[in-house]
């Protein structure tokens, strides 16, 4: 599956007003202010922020979403690890972990089996211990 | 994305099991100069590698026996990646 950006439909002829300009210009600055806090979070360091708006292990957390099944599970701590320091609330991050939990409950050829256990036991802590990694409709 | 070299991702050795309390050595052999750590339920640690390759970490005494512990460096398009055990005694 390929997660495209969504598109944003223009407004049908916007009625300007002084009171509707005020509004938009609050709710710039609100998302500008949250999409600072939001990339210092999941930076963890103040001059990452500055420098780079997302770690590279960001895009890799996403392509192993949405990539070979294997990759997923051998890489799961990886995974996990970003998944937890991007935010579980991402829908790529919850596609990714819905996806890794199909993909650990049956053996795989490809893919040895301790290391499937390995990533079904993570996972199970998870998706068990915090209610923030429960997934809906996931399994 | 090449994959882990093996079960403990090949740059990152850590033991396969450890108790609550626990004070464990992490070798770090990828050359990362930091390692993220995490315990389902908490948040992610960033932890320093020290000039020998080494992290010293202990494990929570309120840790979860039966949990995991996920250890990793972090580094895109090669990442190395450990668990560990936590033992249930």
């Amino acid at each position: 599956m390929l997660l495209k950006p969504v598109q944003l439909l223009e407004p049908e002829k916007p009625s300007v007003s002084r009171r509707s300009l005020l509004s938009a210009f609050a709710g710039l600055c609100g998302g500008v202010a949250v999409g600072l806090g939001s990339r210092a979070f999941v930076s963890a360091r103040p001059e990452d922020a500055e420098t780079s708006p997302l770690p590279d292990w960001h895009q890799e957390a996403l392509a192993l979403a949405d990539g070979p099944a294997r990759e997923l599970v051998l890489q799961h701590e990886f995974f996990l690890i970003a998944a937890a320091r991007i935010g579980f609330d991402d829908p790529v991050v919850r596609f990714g972990l819905a996806r890794l939990s199909l993909l650990v409950v049956e053996p795989r050829p490809d893919v040895p089996e301790a290391v499937r256990e390995r990533a079904r036991r993570s996972l199970d802590q998870f998706l068990g211990i915090d209610r923030r990694f429960a997934l809906e409709g996931g399994r | 994305m090449p994959a882990p070299q093996g079960p403990s991702g090949g740059g990152i050795s850590a033991p396969k099991t450890a108790a609550p309390g626990d004070r464990i050595t992490i070798d770090v052999a990828s050359g990362a100069t930091e390692i993220t750590i995490l315990i389902p339920g908490r948040p992610p640690e960033l932890h320093p590698v020290g000039p020998d390759g080494l992290v010293e970490f202990r494990i929570p005494s309120d840790a979860t026996p039966g949990g995991v512990v996920l250890i990793s460096d972090m580094k895109a398009g090669n990442p190395s990646s450990t668990t560990i055990d936590i033992e249930s005694s």
